[in-house]
């Protein structure tokens, strides 16, 4: 997100501001809208209305499906409110309520929020094009509507209703992954889809109760939050904790066998368009059917490793190629990037953590993968298709640092840091909070890391250079030889003619000789130093993980002792004077602090487990990448002998027959 | 008029001239001497006709055309040996490259010498050249070689430039006493007789050579009719040699550039890998020592670049100068050609002006006399012209042959060394590519075979080196190097780089950074171009 964002976004809600506050919804109108969306839910999911489910259950079982129906229920709840309140005293009160919407007081700035709403997904989240579409479609049906106003509420809900709608196909498709694969955290995304049938039906039945009871209603999104944050963080514990075992048994268990080729590039599509498909073959009993035969494109193998990275903080994911790869290995570059490709995924499946991720299964397996990793990044929100050239740049995922929940609220105020970075905007606040990692293993490995990485590109480039130029020498011996024959063509004696032609031969030879070492070379060296470099980049990916997360901690800290502070204040103030209203304020302080707390125990929770994994990976990195540098040091050497004698033998011979 | 009779003249001296060095006495060499020189006095007080072809018409040798074969005969009964035994490069900086003294050998029983013997002569080069630019404008009959360079690719002032130059002016001096005509010529024991930095031509030329615009002009018309078909397929020929040379040259030094811009990359490549810090301690030693290696490899690179110029293009270098000297005497013998045709024209239109004059009834008997007598003239000139040119087209077959040989021979040579300088070097690579190879496979146990599967062996802890005196490991030839060979190729300028590496001694360090590529390439000075 970049403050361009921020400024478009600003006046976007004064006009909203305005034109809200000028129009009030009809109730009639808005009741029927909530009605035929409810009519929709039932037509989407295809599914006899059942009322019976309990709300809390069913709002937990939501949520945790997905978090834009937690949205759009939070988008219906206020719709809701607004159709049966008159009461601006109480919007007052309700206005804070909204824990996330710290400088949003209003309930017109609310609705802002929810018009705002699709310039976040712009954001956050790409919607699939394909949604665009049924949306309108659906829109259509919204038609007899008549106020803008209510309308376009209903068209982000749609928005949004229709991409839950098409998740079955990629949770289907992950139930067989996780049923081939025995993950844990198969069995959550099991649950989920059962969630998914009945939760309309209780949101319809929700939407009826919710009438009843102005004060229930207005409570409602407080009382649901905060059952749901237990939930939440068991979910997101249980996922830790599965992802745990997960590593654990992975240790334990063998490494099952990969078999994964890529190959066969095929120039696709036209002109802007115009991409090259790779097809990449895997077999390997961990894959449901066993072999797979996909095509993806580059982009795909960036959106894997940004998925990877996003589901394994801390680790070093093996690198994509570079996004332009300069210099002189383009001449065959589709070739190079094949190769490269296929031994980041080889490299992966070796991997006992990574060989079992989802999206790798998915990378290798779907085949409706543009969808279906758009899905996945979607409900990850891994940013994997905002995907930064600079493969050390990382995102954090909001929904994996916090649970779904709690990240839905955090990125509609803008991500963790979206105070800090408004201040930048308005220059009005003091410094932004400095993350200060306090372990110095960190800063020392990641110093050495860059600087390593700095001289091995200097490295790279010269041995760049060097193969330029032997490139060069070789055609230039070409040229030599040639003329050498048009002399000896001349026949001026036979015995110099046959020496000279012998002479041009051997040079030709000498030069095919130059141009395998320095294949052989680029093959070797080249190859290796440029592995070497991306996972470089990768390793530090690492150290950024750890210390965005650090730096999300503090923010986090900061907010959390202003909170402590003014719930303090509050309770302290309030004391022996005790209304309905400053009893709700202080619960809602309260719960505020408990927000925060909770999210901050998260995030430190993952820093430091993230700087745990990287305390394991980097040690066991640099032995691994020690010993390929050196074999390919070795192997590079042999053949510059080998090459050698060949040079060698190949004057000799002419010395003996010519000389 | 007294055109013939100076050449009768002439020719009563040139003949007893003849016949006095078949006496062999060497009593009488200042006679001949003499006799060779006073035509070319006598002719400079003749009135010269007043055509254009006058230069031509007058040639001291005339007399001996018929004789060619004779002549030379004759003059191999006499024997010169000439031995180069030092080179002094003296002066200023560039008088030292360009200008050097050479000193050899002479033992000769030419008459034209007055002793048998000169020992320790010093000539420079400027004396050489003016020698060499004498005897190709005053020689047209045969090839006159062209001077080798005074200096070569190897930079001066080291030892492979010296015994170069020495071996090419020692090779120049052969193919001058192989040559009768020019060993019969004066003017060369004038050379080797003067003072140390004495010597300008003491004769003038006898011919003079059709120069500047005129030459260039009469170059572009197609060459006249050559009944001898040698000689006219001969300088084509020669063209396309000095030409296709030419262009192997350029080729050759644009192959050393690019070499050497690889050697930049490469030295460059190996410095990086030294001053990479691979944050694994102990192994820190093997990634120096293999950027170093890479340096070293890289210095024997250039080296080898450097050979290859000095070698190579060197030697081809003679053989483009002589063959553009053979192109243009080629040349001058068309110009003898055209002339001929152009006297045979004039001796026509003259022999129809006598019958006209003849058929006249009002005879002037003046008029008569005039024209047989210019009639007589002519015919007397174009025979001169034609004996020349017979005498010229024969020697010239006679050293077409020999020039073939000579390039032959010399090419073949600068081939041989550019292979043997290049087996040495590439050998010392390899050396030092094999020395490297036990370090990194010490490293781990991972390295070498067992890769492949196979036992590493390390019972003898060092590697075999490939070359060595029973022989090279790869083929299956019987090449056996002696000890000397061997160890040359295990020792190379660098190994003070390579040693005090492994040695990890940081004093010797500095010295051994100061034996760069520079530092390398002084060892065999600088490149020429």
């Amino acid at each position: 997100m970049n403050y361009e964002d921020d400024a478009l976004r600003a006046p976007v809600w004064d006009e909203l501001n305005q034109s809200s506050t000028k129009q009030d919804i009809p109730p009639e109108a808005a009741s029927e809208l909530t009605e035929t969306l409810a009519n929709l839910k039932v037509d989407q999911t295809d599914s006899e209305p059942e009322t019976t489910h309990g709300e809390g259950h069913a709002e937990k079982m939501f949520e945790e499906e997905n978090p834009f129906d937690m949205q759009s229920q939070h988008i219906i709840d206020t719709e809701q409110i607004k159709v049966e309140e008159t009461d601006h005293a109480l919007l007052d009160k309700l206005a804070p309520e909204d824990e996330g919407f710290a400088t949003l007081n209003t309930q017109d700035n609310e609705f802002s929020m929810k018009k705002n709403d699709p310039l976040f997904g712009g954001l956050v989240f790409s919607p699939l094009p394909i949604d665009d579409i049924t949306t309108y479609n659906k829109n259509s049906k919204n038609e007899r509507s008549p106020e803008k106003r209510s309308r376009k509420p209903k068209k982000l809900f749609n928005g949004s209703r229709l991409r839950r709608r098409s998740i079955p196909p990629i949770s289907k498709d992950d139930k067989d992954v996780k049923n081939s694969t025995d993950d844990p955290l198969g069995k959550i995304q099991k649950d989920n889809e059962f969630v998914d049938e009945p939760l309309d039906q209780i949101e319809n039945a929700k939407l009826r109760e919710t009438s009843s009871d102005i004060l229930k209603q207005v409570d409602e999104p407080l009382y649901h939050l905060s059952p749901r944050k237990p939930s939440n963080n068991s979910t997101a514990s249980r996922e830790e904790n599965t992802e745990k075992t997960d590593m654990k048994t992975a240790k334990e268990k063998k490494l099952i066998p990969f078999n994964i080729e890529v190959k066969d590039p095929i120039k696709v599509g036209e002109l802007t368009s115009i991409h090259v498909e790779y097809t990449v073959i895997s077999e390997s009993p961990s894959l449901e059917s066993k072999f797979a035969s996909v095509t993806r494109r580059y982009r795909d193998f960036r959106w894997l490793y940004r998925q990877l990275q996003n589901n394994h903080w801390g680790k070093i994911i093996p690198a994509p190629p570079e996004k332009q790869a300069v210099g002189r290995f383009q001449n065959d570059f589709i070739e190079n990037r094949r190769f490269q490709m296929e031994h980041m995924l080889r490299k992966i499946s070796q991997d006992p953590f990574l060989q079992n991720d989802k999206d790798f299964l998915l990378f290798l397996t779907s085949d409706n993968f543009s969808n279906d990793s758009k899905l996945r990044e979607h409900m990850t929100a891994s940013g994997a298709y905002n995907d930064n050239n600079d493969l050390s740049e990382i995102h954090i995922s909001e929904i994996r640092l916090l649970g779904p929940e709690d990240a839905t609220i955090v990125m509609k105020t803008g991500g963790i840091d979206a105070e800090a970075k408004k201040s930048f905007m308005n220059i009005s606040f003091g410094s932004t909070p400095k993350y200060n990692e306090p372990d110095t293993f960190f800063i020392e490995e990641k110093q050495k890391l860059e600087t390593l990485e700095e001289q091995l590109r200097e490295l790279y480039r010269a041995l760049e250079t060097v193969d330029t130029e032997r490139v060069e020498l070789a055609s230039a011996l070409e040229e030599f030889a040639d003329s050498i024959e048009v002399l000896a063509k001349l026949e001026v004696t036979r015995k110099s003619s046959d020496t000279l032609s012998n002479f041009a031969e051997t040079h030709k030879r000498i030069k095919a000789s130059l141009e395998r070492n320095s294949l052989q070379e680029s093959l070797t060296m080249g190859a290796t130093l440029d592995d070497y470099i991306r996972s470089l980049q990768t390793a530090r990916a690492t150290f950024n993980q750890r210390s965005k997360l650090g730096y999300y901690l503090v923010i986090v800290e900061n907010d959390l002792n202003k909170k402590r502070l003014q719930y303090e204040r509050f309770s302290s103030g309030m004391k022996g004077i005790s209304n309905n209203k400053n009893n709700e304020k202080l619960n809602i302080l309260k719960s505020e602090f408990e927000v925060v707390e909770q999210r901050f125990n998260k995030i430190r929770k993952s820093w430091e487990e993230t700087g745990n994994e990287i305390k394991n990976e980097i040690s066991a990195y640099k032995r691994e990448k020690v010993e390929e540098f050196r074999n390919n040091m070795e192997i590079s050497l042999e053949s510059s002998i080998e090459t050698q004698k060949e040079c060698i033998e190949l004057w000799e011979t002419f010395y003996q027959n010519n000389l | 008029m007294m055109k013939f009779k100076v050449d009768e003249n002439e020719q009563t001296i040139m003949s007893q001239s003849v016949f006095e060095r078949d006496s062999t006495d060497a009593a009488d060499d200042a006679v001949i001497r003499e006799s060779i020189n006073n035509p070319g006095t006598e002719r400079q007080q003749e009135p010269l006709p007043n055509r254009e072809e006058a230069d031509n018409i007058v040639e001291p040798e005339e007399v001996s055309y018929g004789k060619l074969m004779l002549q030379r005969k004759r003059a191999m009964k006499y024997k010169t040996v000439i031995k180069v035994t030092s080179l002094e490069r003296v002066g200023s900086v560039t008088n030292r490259r360009t200008n050097p003294t050479l000193i050899f050998y002479c033992s000769t029983n030419l008459p034209i010498f007055r002793k048998q013997h000169y020992k320790n002569v010093k000539k420079s080069y400027n004396e050489f050249k003016q020698l060499s630019k004498f005897l190709s404008t005053s020689l047209m009959e045969t090839f006159v070689p062209t001077l080798p360079l005074p200096y070569t690719s190897y930079g001066i002032n080291n030892n492979e430039d010296y015994d170069k130059v020495v071996f090419n002016y020692q090779e120049w001096f052969n193919r001058v006493i192989n040559d009768p005509i020019i060993m019969t010529c004066e003017e060369f024991a004038f050379f080797i007789e003067s003072d140390f930095n004495t010597y300008t031509p003491i004769s003038k030329p006898k011919s003079s050579k059709i120069t500047g615009l005129k030459r260039k002009t009469l170059k572009q018309l197609a060459p006249p009719y050559d009944a001898n078909i040698e000689l006219a397929e001969f300088r084509p020929m020669i063209k396309s040699i000095y030409l296709n040379l030419k262009n192997i040259q350029d080729k050759l030094v644009k192959t050393s550039k690019l070499k050497r811009a690889m050697v930049r990359e490469q030295n460059n490549y190996g410095d990086i890998f030294t001053n990479t810090d691979y944050d694994n301690g102990n192994e820190n030693s093997l990634y120096k020592r293999y950027g170093k290696v890479l340096i070293t490899v890289g210095d024997i690179e250039s080296i080898i670049s450097t050979m290859d110029l000095a070698t190579l293009y060197d030697g081809f270098e003679w053989i483009i100068n002589d063959a553009y000297s053979v192109k243009e005497t080629l040349t001058n013998r068309h110009f003898l050609m055209r002339d001929l045709i152009q006297a045979q024209q004039n001796s026509k239109q003259k022999q129809e002006n006598v019958k006209k004059l003849r058929s006249r009834r009002d005879l002037n008997p003046l008029k008569i006399d005039e024209s047989l007598k210019e009639f007589k003239e002519i015919i007397k000139y174009e025979e001169s012209l034609t004996l020349k040119l017979q005498r010229t087209t024969e020697n010239m077959i006679i050293e077409r042959n020999s020039w073939i040989n000579w390039y032959e021979k010399w090419l073949l040579n600068s081939i041989k060394e550019y292979t043997i300088r290049k087996i040495e070097y590439e050998r010392k690579k390899l050396a030092v590519l094999e020395r490297l190879r036990y370090d990194v496979r010490k490293a781990d146990n991972k390295g070498g075979l067992s890769r492949l599967g196979r036992l590493y062996d390390d019972k003898d802890g060092r590697i075999e080196s490939s070359q060595t005196v029973q022989g090279d490991s790869w083929t299956g030839e019987n090449r056996v190097h002696t000890v000397e060979e061997v160890d040359r190729f295990k020792t190379t300028e660098f190994d003070p780089v390579l040693d005090c590496n492994a040695g990890k001694d940081s004093t010797n360090v500095q010295k051994a950074n100061v034996i760069d590529e520079k530092v390398a390439a002084n060892f065999l000075g600088m490149s020429t171009f």
